[in-house]
Protein backbone atom coordinates (compact mmCIF):
# COMPACT_ATOMS: atom_id res chain seq x y z
CA UNK A 1 0.00 0.00 0.00
CA UNK A 2 2.71 2.52 0.88
CA UNK A 3 4.61 1.23 -2.03
CA UNK A 4 1.35 2.47 -3.98
CA UNK A 5 1.72 5.36 -2.70
CA UNK A 6 5.09 5.91 -3.22
CA UNK A 7 4.40 5.37 -6.86
CA UNK A 8 1.42 7.39 -7.06
CA UNK A 9 3.25 10.53 -5.94
CA UNK A 10 6.36 9.97 -8.00
CA UNK A 11 4.28 9.06 -10.67
CA UNK A 12 2.46 12.76 -10.61
CA UNK A 13 5.58 14.47 -9.68
CA UNK A 14 6.83 13.50 -13.15
CA UNK A 15 3.40 14.39 -14.96
CA UNK A 16 3.93 17.54 -12.93
CA UNK A 17 7.07 18.16 -14.73
CA UNK A 18 6.36 17.14 -17.99
CA UNK A 19 3.69 19.10 -18.02
CA UNK A 20 5.78 22.26 -17.07
CA UNK A 21 7.84 20.98 -19.82
CA UNK A 22 10.58 20.90 -16.80
CA UNK A 23 11.46 16.99 -17.90
CA UNK A 24 11.74 14.45 -20.25
CA UNK A 25 10.71 10.92 -19.40
CA UNK A 26 14.25 9.91 -19.65
CA UNK A 27 15.28 12.49 -17.06
CA UNK A 28 12.35 11.55 -14.78
CA UNK A 29 13.29 7.81 -15.27
CA UNK A 30 16.81 8.56 -14.26
CA UNK A 31 15.87 10.24 -11.38
CA UNK A 32 13.52 7.40 -10.43
CA UNK A 33 15.49 3.92 -11.38
CA UNK A 34 13.82 1.42 -9.16
CA UNK A 35 10.59 2.67 -10.94
CA UNK A 36 11.93 3.14 -14.46
CA UNK A 37 10.43 -0.14 -15.71
CA UNK A 38 6.92 0.27 -14.23
CA UNK A 39 6.92 4.53 -14.81
CA UNK A 40 8.13 4.56 -18.09
CA UNK A 41 5.28 3.33 -20.55
CA UNK A 42 2.65 5.27 -18.38
CA UNK A 43 4.61 8.67 -18.92
CA UNK A 44 5.19 7.72 -22.84
CA UNK A 45 0.79 7.93 -22.49
CA UNK A 46 1.24 10.84 -20.54
CA UNK A 47 3.39 12.65 -23.45
CA UNK A 48 1.08 11.29 -26.08
CA UNK A 49 -1.81 12.31 -24.30
CA UNK A 50 -0.71 16.11 -23.66
CA UNK A 51 0.40 16.02 -27.68
CA UNK A 52 -3.14 15.15 -28.32
CA UNK A 53 -4.97 17.89 -26.00
CA UNK A 54 -2.18 20.71 -26.74
CA UNK A 55 -4.72 22.13 -29.55
CA UNK A 56 -4.13 25.43 -30.06
CA UNK A 57 -6.95 27.83 -31.54
CA UNK A 58 -6.56 29.52 -34.88
CA UNK A 59 -5.69 32.97 -34.80
CA UNK A 60 -8.53 33.66 -36.71
CA UNK A 61 -10.81 32.40 -34.06
CA UNK A 62 -8.82 33.88 -31.37
CA UNK A 63 -9.49 37.33 -32.91
CA UNK A 64 -13.22 37.11 -33.58
CA UNK A 65 -13.89 35.20 -30.03
CA UNK A 66 -12.12 38.50 -28.86
CA UNK A 67 -13.72 40.91 -30.08
CA UNK A 68 -17.42 39.14 -29.57
CA UNK A 69 -16.25 39.18 -26.03
CA UNK A 70 -15.41 42.97 -26.44
CA UNK A 71 -18.42 43.76 -28.04
CA UNK A 72 -20.60 41.75 -25.01
CA UNK A 73 -18.86 43.75 -22.30
CA UNK A 74 -19.21 46.65 -24.37
CA UNK A 75 -23.25 46.43 -24.66
CA UNK A 76 -23.22 45.92 -21.16
CA UNK A 77 -21.45 49.08 -20.13
CA UNK A 78 -23.19 51.41 -22.30
CA UNK A 79 -22.96 54.98 -21.30
CA UNK A 80 -26.22 55.45 -19.35
CA UNK A 81 -26.38 59.04 -19.84
CA UNK A 82 -27.35 58.69 -23.61
CA UNK A 83 -29.60 55.90 -23.39
CA UNK A 84 -32.05 57.56 -20.25
CA UNK A 85 -31.85 60.95 -21.54
CA UNK A 86 -31.64 61.05 -25.60
CA UNK A 87 -34.17 58.74 -27.00
CA UNK A 88 -33.27 57.31 -30.91
CA UNK A 89 -36.12 59.33 -32.01
CA UNK A 90 -35.16 62.38 -30.53
CA UNK A 91 -31.86 62.60 -32.26
CA UNK A 92 -33.14 61.24 -35.29
CA UNK A 93 -35.62 63.88 -35.55
CA UNK A 94 -33.09 66.32 -34.21
CA UNK A 95 -31.17 65.17 -37.08
CA UNK A 96 -34.32 65.69 -39.34
CA UNK A 97 -35.44 69.05 -38.13
CA UNK A 98 -31.82 70.42 -38.49
CA UNK A 99 -31.28 69.44 -41.87
CA UNK A 100 -35.05 71.28 -42.40
CA UNK A 101 -34.38 74.27 -40.80
CA UNK A 102 -31.08 74.76 -41.86
CA UNK A 103 -31.44 73.60 -45.44
CA UNK A 104 -28.83 71.37 -44.51
CA UNK A 105 -26.42 73.73 -43.27
CA UNK A 106 -25.94 71.79 -40.47
CA UNK A 107 -25.18 68.62 -41.55
CA UNK A 108 -22.37 70.36 -43.73
CA UNK A 109 -21.61 71.82 -40.26
CA UNK A 110 -21.62 68.28 -38.66
CA UNK A 111 -18.36 67.57 -41.19
CA UNK A 112 -15.52 68.46 -38.98
CA UNK A 113 -17.12 67.68 -35.49
CA UNK A 114 -15.14 65.36 -33.34
CA UNK A 115 -16.99 63.34 -30.21
CA UNK A 116 -18.09 65.68 -27.36
CA UNK A 117 -19.75 67.73 -29.83
CA UNK A 118 -23.71 68.50 -29.95
CA UNK A 119 -23.28 67.81 -33.40
CA UNK A 120 -21.19 64.54 -33.50
CA UNK A 121 -24.87 62.91 -33.33
CA UNK A 122 -25.61 64.72 -36.33
CA UNK A 123 -22.57 63.43 -38.08
CA UNK A 124 -23.21 59.92 -37.14
CA UNK A 125 -26.76 59.41 -38.09
CA UNK A 126 -26.11 61.10 -41.99
CA UNK A 127 -23.04 58.38 -42.28
CA UNK A 128 -25.69 56.29 -41.75
CA UNK A 129 -27.74 57.12 -43.56
CA UNK A 130 -25.54 57.21 -46.44
CA UNK A 131 -24.70 53.48 -45.49
CA UNK A 132 -28.30 53.11 -46.03
CA UNK A 133 -28.43 54.47 -49.42
CA UNK A 134 -24.76 52.57 -50.42
CA UNK A 135 -27.05 50.20 -52.49
CA UNK A 136 -24.43 47.77 -53.80
CA UNK A 137 -21.68 45.83 -51.53
CA UNK A 138 -18.69 47.92 -53.29
CA UNK A 139 -20.50 50.87 -52.50
CA UNK A 140 -21.11 49.78 -48.36
CA UNK A 141 -17.69 48.70 -48.74
CA UNK A 142 -16.54 52.10 -49.44
CA UNK A 143 -18.80 53.38 -46.73
CA UNK A 144 -17.60 51.36 -44.09
CA UNK A 145 -13.99 52.35 -44.95
CA UNK A 146 -15.01 56.08 -45.38
CA UNK A 147 -16.09 55.38 -41.35
CA UNK A 148 -12.97 53.89 -40.23
CA UNK A 149 -10.90 56.40 -41.13
CA UNK A 150 -13.13 59.08 -39.75
CA UNK A 151 -12.92 57.57 -36.65
CA UNK A 152 -9.24 57.11 -36.80
CA UNK A 153 -8.80 61.02 -37.60
CA UNK A 154 -11.10 61.26 -34.17
CA UNK A 155 -9.24 59.24 -32.20
CA UNK A 156 -6.34 60.80 -33.17
CA UNK A 157 -7.95 64.39 -32.24
CA UNK A 158 -8.62 63.09 -29.22
CA UNK A 159 -5.42 61.61 -28.20
CA UNK A 160 -3.60 64.54 -29.18
CA UNK A 161 -6.25 66.89 -27.30
CA UNK A 162 -5.76 64.59 -24.22
CA UNK A 163 -9.70 63.65 -24.72
CA UNK A 164 -10.50 60.24 -23.94
CA UNK A 165 -13.46 59.55 -22.51
CA UNK A 166 -14.90 58.59 -26.20
CA UNK A 167 -11.86 57.06 -27.30
CA UNK A 168 -13.85 53.54 -26.14
CA UNK A 169 -16.83 54.15 -28.40
CA UNK A 170 -14.78 55.36 -31.20
CA UNK A 171 -12.60 52.22 -30.82
CA UNK A 172 -15.59 49.84 -31.07
CA UNK A 173 -16.90 51.36 -33.42
CA UNK A 174 -13.95 50.82 -36.14
CA UNK A 175 -14.17 47.14 -35.05
CA UNK A 176 -17.65 47.19 -36.05
CA UNK A 177 -17.04 48.84 -39.58
CA UNK A 178 -13.95 46.02 -39.72
CA UNK A 179 -16.52 43.12 -39.09
CA UNK A 180 -19.10 44.69 -41.71
CA UNK A 181 -16.03 45.07 -44.16
CA UNK A 182 -15.23 41.30 -43.78
CA UNK A 183 -18.99 39.84 -44.15
CA UNK A 184 -19.25 41.99 -46.84
CA UNK A 185 -16.41 40.36 -48.75
CA UNK A 186 -17.12 36.94 -47.76
CA UNK A 187 -21.10 36.87 -47.93
CA UNK A 188 -21.67 39.79 -49.96
CA UNK A 189 -24.19 41.01 -47.24
CA UNK A 190 -23.30 42.25 -43.89
CA UNK A 191 -24.98 39.78 -41.64
CA UNK A 192 -25.06 42.43 -38.44
CA UNK A 193 -25.19 45.83 -38.93
CA UNK A 194 -22.53 47.83 -38.01
CA UNK A 195 -23.27 51.52 -38.71
CA UNK A 196 -22.58 54.25 -36.45
CA UNK A 197 -26.40 54.17 -35.92
CA UNK A 198 -28.69 51.39 -36.95
CA UNK A 199 -30.67 51.59 -40.01
CA UNK A 200 -34.32 50.58 -40.05
CA UNK A 201 -35.07 48.21 -42.96
CA UNK A 202 -38.04 49.51 -45.34
CA UNK A 203 -38.00 52.16 -47.56
CA UNK A 204 -36.07 55.24 -47.38
CA UNK A 205 -38.81 57.74 -46.75
CA UNK A 206 -39.26 56.58 -42.99
CA UNK A 207 -37.21 58.78 -40.84
CA UNK A 208 -34.04 56.58 -39.95
CA UNK A 209 -33.60 55.15 -36.56
CA UNK A 210 -30.86 55.82 -34.68
CA UNK A 211 -28.28 54.64 -31.95
CA UNK A 212 -25.75 57.04 -30.63
CA UNK A 213 -23.28 55.63 -27.75
CA UNK A 214 -21.96 59.33 -27.63
CA UNK A 215 -22.82 61.89 -25.01
CA UNK A 216 -23.77 65.13 -26.48
CA UNK A 217 -22.47 68.33 -24.87
CA UNK A 218 -24.95 71.58 -24.39
CA UNK A 219 -22.55 73.76 -26.91
CA UNK A 220 -23.25 74.22 -30.35
CA UNK A 221 -20.54 75.22 -33.06
CA UNK A 222 -21.25 77.50 -35.71
CA UNK A 223 -23.77 76.54 -38.47
CA UNK A 224 -22.34 76.07 -41.69
CA UNK A 225 -24.34 77.16 -44.67
CA UNK A 226 -23.66 75.79 -47.97
CA UNK A 227 -25.50 74.30 -50.38
CA UNK A 228 -26.37 70.15 -49.82
CA UNK A 229 -28.14 67.50 -51.55
CA UNK A 230 -30.23 66.61 -48.66
CA UNK A 231 -33.75 67.89 -48.52
CA UNK A 232 -36.37 67.16 -46.21
CA UNK A 233 -39.66 66.80 -47.35
CA UNK A 234 -42.07 66.47 -44.16
CA UNK A 235 -40.70 63.94 -41.85
CA UNK A 236 -38.96 61.96 -45.00
CA UNK A 237 -35.01 62.67 -45.87
CA UNK A 238 -34.72 62.04 -49.80
CA UNK A 239 -31.20 62.51 -50.74
CA UNK A 240 -31.06 63.71 -53.98
CA UNK A 241 -27.71 63.40 -55.71
CA UNK A 242 -25.25 60.45 -54.68
CA UNK A 243 -24.13 60.81 -50.81
CA UNK A 244 -20.98 62.60 -50.37
CA UNK A 245 -18.77 61.97 -47.83
CA UNK A 246 -18.78 63.47 -44.47
CA UNK A 247 -15.99 64.56 -42.11
CA UNK A 248 -12.76 64.76 -42.80
CA UNK A 249 -11.38 61.89 -43.75
CA UNK A 250 -7.70 62.19 -43.32
CA UNK A 251 -5.41 63.75 -46.40
CA UNK A 252 -3.71 60.49 -47.13
CA UNK A 253 -6.50 58.40 -47.23
CA UNK A 254 -8.24 57.42 -50.28
CA UNK A 255 -11.57 57.13 -50.99
CA UNK A 256 -14.03 56.14 -53.63
CA UNK A 257 -17.24 56.05 -51.79
CA UNK A 258 -19.83 58.51 -53.38
CA UNK A 259 -18.51 58.72 -56.50
CA UNK A 260 -21.04 59.24 -59.31
CA UNK A 261 -21.75 58.18 -62.88
CA UNK A 262 -22.20 55.23 -65.19
CA UNK A 263 -19.62 53.13 -64.48
CA UNK A 264 -19.15 49.19 -65.63
CA UNK A 265 -18.98 46.87 -62.97
CA UNK A 266 -15.26 46.22 -64.06
CA UNK A 267 -14.86 49.77 -63.59
CA UNK A 268 -16.88 49.52 -60.24
CA UNK A 269 -14.58 46.77 -59.11
CA UNK A 270 -11.17 48.80 -60.15
CA UNK A 271 -12.47 51.15 -58.05
CA UNK A 272 -13.36 49.59 -55.12
CA UNK A 273 -10.02 47.94 -55.47
CA UNK A 274 -7.84 51.21 -56.11
CA UNK A 275 -9.92 52.05 -52.35
CA UNK A 276 -9.38 48.74 -50.85
CA UNK A 277 -5.44 48.65 -51.79
CA UNK A 278 -5.08 52.19 -50.62
CA UNK A 279 -6.75 52.20 -47.21
CA UNK A 280 -5.16 48.51 -46.40
CA UNK A 281 -1.64 50.30 -46.27
CA UNK A 282 -2.82 53.44 -44.46
CA UNK A 283 -5.50 52.68 -41.56
CA UNK A 284 -3.38 49.61 -39.85
CA UNK A 285 -0.22 52.18 -40.01
CA UNK A 286 -2.22 54.92 -38.16
CA UNK A 287 -4.02 52.53 -35.78
CA UNK A 288 -0.56 51.29 -35.12
CA UNK A 289 0.37 54.96 -34.80
CA UNK A 290 -1.86 55.31 -32.28
CA UNK A 291 -1.35 52.68 -30.35
CA UNK A 292 2.39 53.47 -30.34
CA UNK A 293 1.37 57.25 -28.89
CA UNK A 294 1.58 55.51 -25.15
CA UNK A 295 -1.52 58.11 -24.90
CA UNK A 296 -4.47 55.12 -24.86
CA UNK A 297 -5.94 53.77 -21.70
CA UNK A 298 -4.98 49.84 -22.02
CA UNK A 299 -8.54 49.23 -22.44
CA UNK A 300 -8.77 51.18 -25.61
CA UNK A 301 -5.56 49.74 -26.31
CA UNK A 302 -6.61 46.18 -26.25
CA UNK A 303 -9.99 47.29 -28.47
CA UNK A 304 -7.27 48.77 -31.04
CA UNK A 305 -4.85 46.37 -31.24
CA UNK A 306 -8.32 43.55 -32.05
CA UNK A 307 -9.39 46.97 -34.55
CA UNK A 308 -5.52 46.11 -35.92
CA UNK A 309 -5.40 42.83 -36.24
CA UNK A 310 -9.38 42.52 -38.12
CA UNK A 311 -7.97 45.33 -40.48
CA UNK A 312 -5.41 43.46 -41.65
CA UNK A 313 -7.11 40.53 -42.22
CA UNK A 314 -10.81 41.85 -43.93
CA UNK A 315 -8.51 43.98 -46.18
CA UNK A 316 -6.79 40.91 -47.19
CA UNK A 317 -9.96 38.90 -47.60
CA UNK A 318 -11.96 41.94 -49.35
CA UNK A 319 -9.10 42.43 -52.02
CA UNK A 320 -8.81 39.00 -52.62
CA UNK A 321 -12.56 38.86 -52.99
CA UNK A 322 -12.56 41.85 -55.50
CA UNK A 323 -9.42 40.04 -57.65
CA UNK A 324 -11.30 37.41 -58.15
CA UNK A 325 -14.57 39.48 -59.25
CA UNK B 1 -2.30 33.42 -7.67
CA UNK B 2 -2.64 36.06 -5.53
CA UNK B 3 -2.64 39.06 -8.70
CA UNK B 4 -5.41 36.40 -10.07
CA UNK B 5 -7.41 37.27 -6.98
CA UNK B 6 -7.32 40.63 -7.32
CA UNK B 7 -8.32 40.39 -10.97
CA UNK B 8 -10.87 38.65 -9.59
CA UNK B 9 -11.81 40.70 -7.22
CA UNK B 10 -11.67 43.65 -9.57
CA UNK B 11 -13.79 41.98 -11.88
CA UNK B 12 -16.63 40.91 -9.73
CA UNK B 13 -16.86 45.08 -9.61
CA UNK B 14 -17.63 45.18 -12.65
CA UNK B 15 -13.62 46.17 -13.71
CA UNK B 16 -13.94 45.04 -17.50
CA UNK B 17 -9.66 45.26 -17.94
CA UNK B 18 -9.63 42.72 -15.65
CA UNK B 19 -11.93 40.69 -16.77
CA UNK B 20 -10.19 40.41 -20.33
CA UNK B 21 -6.72 39.55 -18.66
CA UNK B 22 -8.82 36.53 -16.56
CA UNK B 23 -9.91 35.67 -20.23
CA UNK B 24 -6.82 36.07 -21.80
CA UNK B 25 -5.38 33.78 -18.78
CA UNK B 26 -8.02 30.99 -19.51
CA UNK B 27 -9.17 31.19 -23.15
CA UNK B 28 -6.45 28.50 -24.51
CA UNK B 29 -7.12 26.30 -21.51
CA UNK B 30 -11.33 26.24 -21.92
CA UNK B 31 -10.87 25.36 -25.69
CA UNK B 32 -8.24 22.58 -25.38
CA UNK B 33 -10.37 21.12 -22.52
CA UNK B 34 -13.81 21.91 -24.65
CA UNK B 35 -12.64 20.64 -27.82
CA UNK B 36 -11.10 17.44 -26.57
CA UNK B 37 -14.10 16.52 -24.73
CA UNK B 38 -16.64 17.03 -27.81
CA UNK B 39 -14.05 16.88 -30.87
CA UNK B 40 -15.95 19.59 -32.87
CA UNK B 41 -14.30 22.48 -33.87
CA UNK B 42 -16.71 24.83 -34.86
CA UNK B 43 -18.92 23.65 -31.58
CA UNK B 44 -16.29 23.73 -29.84
CA UNK B 45 -15.48 27.86 -30.58
CA UNK B 46 -18.91 28.46 -30.01
CA UNK B 47 -19.08 26.82 -26.61
CA UNK B 48 -15.67 28.16 -25.53
CA UNK B 49 -17.00 31.75 -26.14
CA UNK B 50 -20.42 31.10 -24.32
CA UNK B 51 -18.56 29.59 -20.95
CA UNK B 52 -16.54 33.33 -20.99
CA UNK B 53 -20.03 34.96 -21.76
CA UNK B 54 -21.72 33.09 -18.87
CA UNK B 55 -18.64 34.02 -16.69
CA UNK B 56 -19.12 37.33 -17.44
CA UNK B 57 -22.39 37.07 -16.86
CA UNK B 58 -22.02 35.97 -13.43
CA UNK B 59 -19.19 36.72 -12.40
CA UNK B 60 -20.67 39.50 -10.05
CA UNK B 61 -22.43 36.76 -7.82
CA UNK B 62 -19.15 33.81 -8.17
CA UNK B 63 -17.93 33.71 -4.48
CA UNK B 64 -14.02 33.72 -4.12
CA UNK B 65 -13.98 32.33 -0.90
CA UNK B 66 -16.61 29.02 -1.93
CA UNK B 67 -14.53 27.75 -4.94
CA UNK B 68 -10.96 29.14 -6.64
CA UNK B 69 -12.34 30.98 -10.42
CA UNK B 70 -10.32 28.38 -12.40
CA UNK B 71 -12.19 25.99 -10.81
CA UNK B 72 -15.33 27.77 -11.16
CA UNK B 73 -14.47 28.39 -14.91
CA UNK B 74 -14.58 24.80 -15.44
CA UNK B 75 -17.62 24.11 -13.74
CA UNK B 76 -19.39 26.47 -16.48
CA UNK B 77 -17.61 24.69 -19.08
CA UNK B 78 -17.83 21.25 -17.87
CA UNK B 79 -21.74 22.73 -17.17
CA UNK B 80 -22.14 23.85 -20.42
CA UNK B 81 -20.63 20.74 -22.16
CA UNK B 82 -23.49 18.44 -20.39
CA UNK B 83 -26.12 20.60 -21.80
CA UNK B 84 -24.57 20.15 -25.11
CA UNK B 85 -24.27 16.36 -24.84
CA UNK B 86 -27.68 16.09 -23.78
CA UNK B 87 -29.14 18.06 -26.70
CA UNK B 88 -26.37 16.36 -29.08
CA UNK B 89 -26.61 12.86 -27.83
CA UNK B 90 -29.47 11.89 -30.79
CA UNK B 91 -27.38 13.15 -33.61
CA UNK B 92 -24.74 11.20 -35.56
CA UNK B 93 -21.31 10.99 -34.56
CA UNK B 94 -19.14 14.10 -37.01
CA UNK B 95 -16.59 12.21 -38.89
CA UNK B 96 -13.27 12.82 -38.16
CA UNK B 97 -11.61 15.13 -40.52
CA UNK B 98 -14.67 17.67 -39.67
CA UNK B 99 -14.08 17.15 -35.69
CA UNK B 100 -10.20 17.67 -34.93
CA UNK B 101 -8.76 20.88 -35.75
CA UNK B 102 -5.85 21.09 -37.84
CA UNK B 103 -2.74 22.20 -35.88
CA UNK B 104 -0.80 23.56 -38.36
CA UNK B 105 -1.42 24.78 -41.49
CA UNK B 106 2.84 24.05 -42.59
CA UNK B 107 2.84 20.73 -42.89
CA UNK B 108 -0.50 18.76 -43.96
CA UNK B 109 1.11 15.15 -43.83
CA UNK B 110 2.32 15.72 -40.28
CA UNK B 111 -0.98 17.52 -39.61
CA UNK B 112 -2.46 13.91 -40.82
CA UNK B 113 -0.10 11.47 -38.48
CA UNK B 114 -1.02 13.68 -35.74
CA UNK B 115 -4.86 13.29 -36.27
CA UNK B 116 -4.93 10.10 -36.72
CA UNK B 117 -2.60 9.44 -33.49
CA UNK B 118 -5.35 12.01 -31.94
CA UNK B 119 -8.11 9.49 -33.04
CA UNK B 120 -6.43 6.62 -31.88
CA UNK B 121 -6.22 8.51 -28.18
CA UNK B 122 -9.63 9.65 -28.62
CA UNK B 123 -10.93 6.66 -29.07
CA UNK B 124 -8.86 4.94 -26.22
CA UNK B 125 -10.65 7.84 -23.76
CA UNK B 126 -13.99 6.32 -24.86
CA UNK B 127 -13.48 3.31 -22.74
CA UNK B 128 -12.62 5.28 -19.68
CA UNK B 129 -15.04 5.88 -17.03
CA UNK B 130 -16.56 9.88 -16.91
CA UNK B 131 -14.80 10.50 -14.16
CA UNK B 132 -11.29 9.14 -15.28
CA UNK B 133 -12.39 11.24 -19.01
CA UNK B 134 -13.21 14.37 -16.60
CA UNK B 135 -9.66 14.01 -14.69
CA UNK B 136 -7.35 13.76 -18.40
CA UNK B 137 -9.42 16.44 -19.91
CA UNK B 138 -9.25 18.78 -17.09
CA UNK B 139 -5.21 17.68 -16.06
CA UNK B 140 -3.82 17.39 -20.04
CA UNK B 141 -6.01 19.38 -22.23
CA UNK B 142 -7.17 22.63 -19.16
CA UNK B 143 -3.73 22.63 -17.44
CA UNK B 144 -5.16 22.19 -14.23
CA UNK B 145 -3.40 21.02 -11.44
CA UNK B 146 -4.10 18.39 -8.60
CA UNK B 147 -5.16 20.46 -6.33
CA UNK B 148 -7.30 23.01 -8.86
CA UNK B 149 -8.97 19.20 -10.66
CA UNK B 150 -9.83 18.19 -6.99
CA UNK B 151 -11.73 21.54 -6.21
CA UNK B 152 -13.72 21.33 -9.88
CA UNK B 153 -14.64 17.62 -9.74
CA UNK B 154 -15.29 18.08 -5.53
CA UNK B 155 -13.22 15.57 -4.92
CA UNK B 156 -9.80 15.30 -2.47
CA UNK B 157 -6.19 15.12 -4.39
CA UNK B 158 -6.04 11.93 -3.39
CA UNK B 159 -9.01 10.15 -5.49
CA UNK B 160 -7.84 12.60 -8.28
CA UNK B 161 -4.10 11.00 -8.65
CA UNK B 162 -5.84 7.61 -8.21
CA UNK B 163 -8.19 8.37 -10.90
CA UNK B 164 -5.41 9.99 -12.88
CA UNK B 165 -3.59 6.88 -12.72
CA UNK B 166 -6.36 4.21 -13.57
CA UNK B 167 -7.03 6.38 -16.31
CA UNK B 168 -3.06 6.65 -17.67
CA UNK B 169 -3.39 2.59 -16.98
CA UNK B 170 -6.32 1.86 -18.84
CA UNK B 171 -5.25 4.10 -21.96
CA UNK B 172 -1.70 2.76 -22.14
CA UNK B 173 -3.64 -0.51 -22.13
CA UNK B 174 -6.41 0.46 -25.33
CA UNK B 175 -3.70 1.55 -27.03
CA UNK B 176 -1.01 -1.32 -26.74
CA UNK B 177 -4.31 -3.41 -27.47
CA UNK B 178 -5.00 -1.72 -30.98
CA UNK B 179 -1.12 -1.82 -31.68
CA UNK B 180 -1.24 -5.49 -31.61
CA UNK B 181 -4.27 -5.85 -33.24
CA UNK B 182 -6.51 -6.62 -30.10
CA UNK B 183 -10.37 -6.37 -30.27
Amino acid sequence: MSSNKDFDNIFNECIEHLLAGEETVGQCLQRYPAYAKELEPLLRTVVLMHQVADVKPSEEFRARARYQMQLKMAQSATPPRITRRVPRWAIAACTAMLVFVLGGGAVLAAQNVMPGNILYAVKLSTETLQLKLAGSTESKTEQYIAMANERITEMAWMVNNNKTRNLQAAAYRLNNYYTSIGELAMTGTAKTTYSTAAIPAGPMTTPPAITIGITATPTVQALITEPVTTVVTNTSIVITSTPIILGTVNSNNITAAGSNGNVSNSNRTSQLLNTLNSNAAIQPSEIQQLLNSGKLPDSVKATLQQALIQSNIVYQSAINNANHQ
Amino acid sequence: MQEELNLVQRARQGDQEAFAQLYETHFDKIFRYVVLKIRNQTEAEDMTQQVFVKAYESIGSYQPQGVPFTAWLFRIAHNQMVDYVRKESKKPTVPLDESLPIMDDSDLEHDVEIKIEMEKVVLATKQLTKAQREVISLRFAGGLSITEAARTMRKSEGAIKALQHSAILSLRKTLLAGENGVK
